[in-house]
């Protein structure tokens, strides 16, 4: 009985082994198959601004100038975003205001500049991007040359330009 | 004091898009075509203009875009067609620029604080034949 069961146990022994065998064998299989996964794709260069800050236009005291640097004046906040290295940010002073007195317009020059990183350049000069964000303050300003601003409702559009150069 | 508001509608963040920034054209007509994509990030529909200029900002004579102008819905993408004659033997640099003066859709005002532009590089060549 004794040596029945001893075989019993030894079969059982070697059967338990050669599955143990088996299963370990199996699972190195497995991990030996790797399969892979490829991700591919073509990213457009590209560029984008925003200006999440609008400014607004202060009076000198004289009101020969608004600007948004003139007191109750603040400077507009643009943000540029670009995976393009050679993009490049401009600013376009006004031409003409949008919204004013009639006659606003005679006598007046406009100018515009842009700053980054304490940097100031006026408008049409351009500033090189750095790939990702930036953001940039931009100035705006109107000065007569000859009489004063009437009070009332002004409006000029400075333009803000990502340009590849 | 006078004291005027430089933006005349609500602060509304915009973008405008053209893909790619850079452009490569080779042909071997008088007509260089290329296309871009373009999108109106906005939340709301906004109105585009398109424009080719060259190095000194002026328009390319004889130049063509199609669309000229569209209104994109917010969030909408959409094709540009460009057509700019070119020289024999010739190599020469195009900009081709979306802009966007945007209106936010419940204000009064009658003007804007800035017009966003982005303008891509269009590099054309035509060989000799």
């Amino acid at each position: 009985m004794t040596r029945n069961n001893s075989r019993t146990r030894n079969g059982g022994l070697v059967a338990l082994t050669l599955v143990s065998l088996t299963a370990m064998t199996g699972a190195a299989n497995a991990a030996n198959i790797d399969g892979e996964a490829v991700f591919a794709g073509a990213i457009l260069d590209t560029c984008a601004v925003t200006v999440p800050v609008p400014g607004a236009l202060g009076s000198s005291a004289d009101a020969t100038r608004l600007g948004s640097d003139e007191a109750g004046g603040s400077a507009a906040q643009a943000q540029i975003v670009t995976n393009n290295p050679r993009a490049n940010l401009q600013v376009i002073a006004p031409t003409n205001f949008t919204l004013a007195p009639a006659g606003s317009d005679t006598d007046t020059t406009f100018a515009a500049s842009h700053t980054i990183d304490g940097s100031t350049l006026d408008a049409g000069i351009s500033a090189l991007l750095p790939v990702g964000i930036t953001t940039a303050s931009v100035d705006a300003s109107a000065t007569k040359s000859s009489g004063a601003f009437e009070g009332g409702a002004y409006t000029m559009t400075v333009t803000v330009r990502c340009i590849t150069e | 004091m006078l004291l005027i508001a430089l933006c005349g509608s609500a602060g509304t963040a915009a973008a405008q898009v053209v893909s790619p920034m850079i452009h490569d054209v080779q042909t071997v007509s008088q007509i260089a075509a290329a296309r871009f994509e373009v999108a109106n990030p906005y939340e709301h529909a906004q109105t585009s203009e398109f424009f080719i200029v060259d190095d000194a900002g002026r328009a390319v004579r004889g130049a063509q875009v199609s669309p000229a102008r569209k209104r994109m819905a917010g969030g909408a993408r959409a094709p540009l067609l460009v057509r700019v004659p070119v020289g024999p033997n010739a190599k020469r640099r195009v900009y081709v620029c979306h802009a966007i003066t945007p209106r936010h859709p419940n204000s009064v005002a009658s003007g804007t604080s800035y017009r966003g532009e982005v303008c891509a590089t269009l590099d054309i060549t035509r060989p000799e034949h």
